[in-house]
């Protein structure tokens, strides 16, 4: 199931109420998550309270069930292999005090010899055990030996009185409740058909024991569950083993019983469920339209070698077109992305940019060009690219201390999903990759409603509706008076939405402060408390990140203004702007801000003086 | 066969004196007794103390099952001390899976961040009000400082969405994308959550 309809099927499960299942199809990582903030959406636990009595009512004669998260199949394989193993063995056993009351003559009687005659319905009783001590059932398994008064051939020769011969049992008189208790699952033992039995004197299978599968090789579990194994050398089945273990149960008015192994399932056996045990399709391949489709930016600079990615610059170039064909002669791919991550774009020579870096082309160089070449809708849609990128861009050229020139990012997003599709070591790194992206992929252009309402709060009674907005050049001619409601159209920032600046490439510490200043602000946004959100947005101003401080900076500012504090929203739109002159729309959103205190504050001047300096860097930015 | 629990995790603990009373059954060898600590308790400690820290269902279920199993093996152990004995029934189960977690190596994480409780949690000086006790505050101290570790735009979503229990159209009108795109960033985040929980 694709990542989208999980997703749908998340949301739409949260939409309901808590008591509602979780959809099949959701991660299971997904599941526990919501688990642990939403504990009530979890399923009721399955435990009954017979399976907690069960093992403790139960622990003189059944060992307690498997765990439930051991599989079903895992535990009775185990059980079957662990025959010999009294700790895990199965409840086959062996009573001595039914035996002896049941089989005073016979055979097995010598199994009772060592001790005193005892009471058959009392306590067992041995000297060699010290006193006396409490009833205890006594658990023998017993491997079939060849040869004394146990063997096989003694035991099944011996007509005992309520017993029935082992070939006479029928699945249906199992009686099912004596392997495991009430409210348990099935759990060991997992017997198997026990081998003929042979006559000592003879050395025959004895007529009246052996069945029609005699003859048959005792099935091994693990050959059941897996295939016989084979000989290496002659390609022949490895013989079974020679000593062979059978379990019988003798229950008192029971019938004995030897009970064949079914084959455990595995998952190398054909399913029953074919449907299901399809693995799920993967994703579909990533189309070179959909690579190519503009995505909203990141901020990653990439120096991880890759091979054919390149990048080029030029244009406003300058160090950064130097810097990236240079990074290119070296045979490392540089992808320059803008503040908020868009690959920014413009078409460029790659020539003229070689020629000026580096006289003598290395070969990957020249094979990069050809290929340039070869595909000239490589350059057309890296200007496809350019161009629509360039209206949302923070752009690389951040102008200013952050970024001089425009990098031109044009790479086979085809060839890149595929190469980190094939590359398994680069797994991590993909996922990590993806995170990030997600939140570029994720969001749409859809900017301007809080920005509306930011803007409305700080709307004085006065400044009312703006006319029709006109280019900031025109509007700001000496000779005609001023049009505040104009210049206010041109100087609102439009490719500013109100996100945080939570670019890829922040700091992780910042990233950390960034996220508890947003949970603070929540919690003081709830309460109306504003002073103190803006006090909370305050202490990032200083942030080393240029847009980290200008963005803190105007939410401080608008806090204060929606607290009432207009002198401190100035000051601290003050503090936003000696951050320094990176257009961003941040920088805008508070020189905007900045004009409309300014302005219901009367004074107009200074309003108009903020609308040209916001309007003119949103122009830079078209 | 009895029915799971229906007693929801957040229904007030049982008067002291009843609870004393079934007590004193259970130490007088009637297991009977503890159907009645599990109709209780059992959904409660299971919701609120071991899958928050143990959020494989089949591992909780396993936990829970051996905790009021060893509750009714080690019932003679147990005093009052004037609280409740749910908070002897939690100590168990963290205790619990705190073994289930180091027979998971592999989540060596969530053992750490069960170790590290503090004990006073639940053993500490009785709440004046037991009945308001809640394991809530110390879950949602572990999931605040999971939130911290991931990406903020992933800790707003979860946090708007899951804890405080927003509608989609808000969460994503406050995040700045379309309902379906939040959708998306939602179901991220819980893998991203999932992966760094517990945070120690």
């Amino acid at each position: 199931m694709n990542e989208d309809r999980q997703a749908r099927l998340l949301a739409e499960w949260l939409d309901g109420s808590a008591d509602q299942s979780a959809p099949e199809g959701i991660d299971d990582d997904v599941l526990e998550a919501i688990y642990v903030m939403q504990p009530d959406r979890a399923p009721a636990p399955r435990v009954t309270l017979e399976e907690i009595l069960a093992p403790t009512l139960l622990a003189a004669s059944t060992p307690a069930p498997p765990p439930r998260s051991v599989p079903l199949s895992t535990a009775e394989l185990a059980a079957a292999l662990a025959e010999d193993d009294d700790d895990e063995g199965a409840t086959e056993m062996f009573r001595l005090p039914t035996a002896e009351s049941e089989y005073a003559e016979g055979p097995i009687t010598d199994a009772f010899d060592d001790g005193p005659a005892t009471d058959p319905d009392g306590p067992v009783t041995d000297p060699d055990l010290s006193a006396d001590g409490p009833p205890t059932d006594v658990d023998l398994h017993l491997d079939a030996p060849d040869s004394g008064p146990v063997s096989d051939a003694e035991i099944t020769a011996t007509s005992i009185e309520g017993l029935t011969a082992i070939e006479d049992i029928t699945p249906d008189d199992e009686d099912v409740t004596q392997a495991f208790g009430i409210g348990q699952r099935p759990s060991a033992p997992i017997p198997f058909r026990a081998p003929p039995v042979m006559n000592r004197i003879s050395g025959a299978p004895r007529e009246e024991t052996a069945d029609e599968d005699s003859d048959a090789t005792p099935q091994n579990p693990l050959e059941a569950a897996f295939g016989a194994p084979q000989d290496a050398a002659f390609g022949a089945p490895t013989p079974p083993p020679k000593r062979t273990s059978k379990v019988i149960q003798f229950t008192p008015g029971k019938k004995s019983r030897a009970v064949s192994v079914a084959p455990t399932p595995t998952t190398q056996q054909p399913s029953e469920f074919p449907a299901i045990d399809e693995e799920e399709p993967e994703a579909p391949a990533v189309t070179r339209e959909a690579a190519l489709a503009p995505r909203e930016p990141e901020v990653v600079v990439d120096l991880k070698p890759r091979r054919k990615w390149w990048r080029y610059a030029a244009g406003g170039g300058g160090m950064m077109a130097a810097a990236a064909a240079l990074l290119i002669t070296v045979g490392l791919p540089m992808v320059a992305q803008d503040e908020a991550g868009a690959p920014t774009s413009q078409s460029a020579d790659l020539s003229e940019l070689l020629s000026a870096s580096e006289p003598t082309p290395e070969p990957e160089v020249l094979e990069l060009q050809a290929q340039m070449a070869d595909a000239p809708s490589r350059d057309a849609n890296a200007a496809a690219g350019g161009g629509l990128l360039s209206g949302s861009a923070g752009s690389a050229a951040d102008a200013g201390d952050l970024a001089t020139g425009d990098a031109v990012a044009d790479l086979d997003l085809e060839e890149e999903e595929l190469e980190e599709l094939a590359d398994v070591e680069e797994k991590e790194e993909k996922e990590e990759k993806e995170e990030k992206e997600a939140f570029a992929e994720a969001e749409p252009d859809e900017a301007g409603a809080v920005l509306e309402t930011i803007s409305a709060r700080a709307k004085p009674s006065s400044a009312a509706a703006a006319g029709p907005s006109a280019p900031a050049d025109e509007l700001m001619k000496d000779d005609e008076p001023v049009d505040l409601a104009s210049l206010r159209a041109a100087a609102e920032p439009e490719d500013y939405d109100d996100r945080w600046y939570l670019a890829a490439d922040i700091d992780p510490g910042v990233s950390q402060r960034i996220s508890q200043v947003m949970s603070e602000v929540a919690t003081y946004t709830r309460s109306d408390d504003y002073a103190l959100a803006a006090t909370a947005c305050e202490a990032l101003i200083g942030e080393d990140d240029v847009r980290v401080g200008q963005d803190f900076a105007y939410r401080a500012a608008s806090f204060a203004l929606q607290a009432g504090d207009s002198g401190r929203s100035l000051t601290l739109i003050g503090q936003g702007l000696s951050r320094g002159s990176a257009n961003t729309f941040f920088l805008s959103a508070l020189h905007f801000l900045q004009g409309r205190i300014l302005e219901a504050s009367g004074d107009e001047a200074g309003a108009a003086r903020s609308y040209e300096a916001a309007a003119a860097l949103n122009e830079a930015r078209r | 066969m009895r029915p799971p629990p229906q007693a929801r995790a957040d229904a007030p603990l049982a008067p002291l004196d009843r609870e004393q009373a079934v007590v004193d059954r259970l130490k007088s060898g009637d297991p009977s007794a503890l159907g009645e600590l599990y109709e209780w308790y059992g959904e409660r400690i299971y919701r609120q103390a071991i899958l928050p820290r143990l959020p494989v269902v089949e591992l909780a279920e396993d936990v829970l099952r051996d905790t009021f199993r060893l509750a009714l093996e080690r019932i003679h152990q147990y005093a009052p001390q004037g609280r409740s004995v749910f908070f002897w029934l939690r100590r168990i189960a963290i205790n619990r899976a705190l073994d289930v977690h180091r027979a998971h190596s592999r989540q060596a994480k969530l053992r750490d961040a069960v170790e590290q409780e503090p004990y006073s949690h639940t053993t500490g000086t009785p709440s004046p009000n037991p009945d308001q006790v809640s394991d809530r505050a110390e879950t949602r101290a572990l999931i605040e400082e999971t939130l911290v570790l991931l990406n903020p735009r992933y800790a707003l979503a979860l946090r708007l969405r899951l804890l405080e229990d927003k509608d989609r159209e808000e969460c994503a009108r406050v995040l700045g994308v379309s309902v379906g795109n939040f959708d998306v960033i939602l179901h991220r985040a819980t893998k991203a959550f999932r992966k760094k929980y517990p945070p120690r």
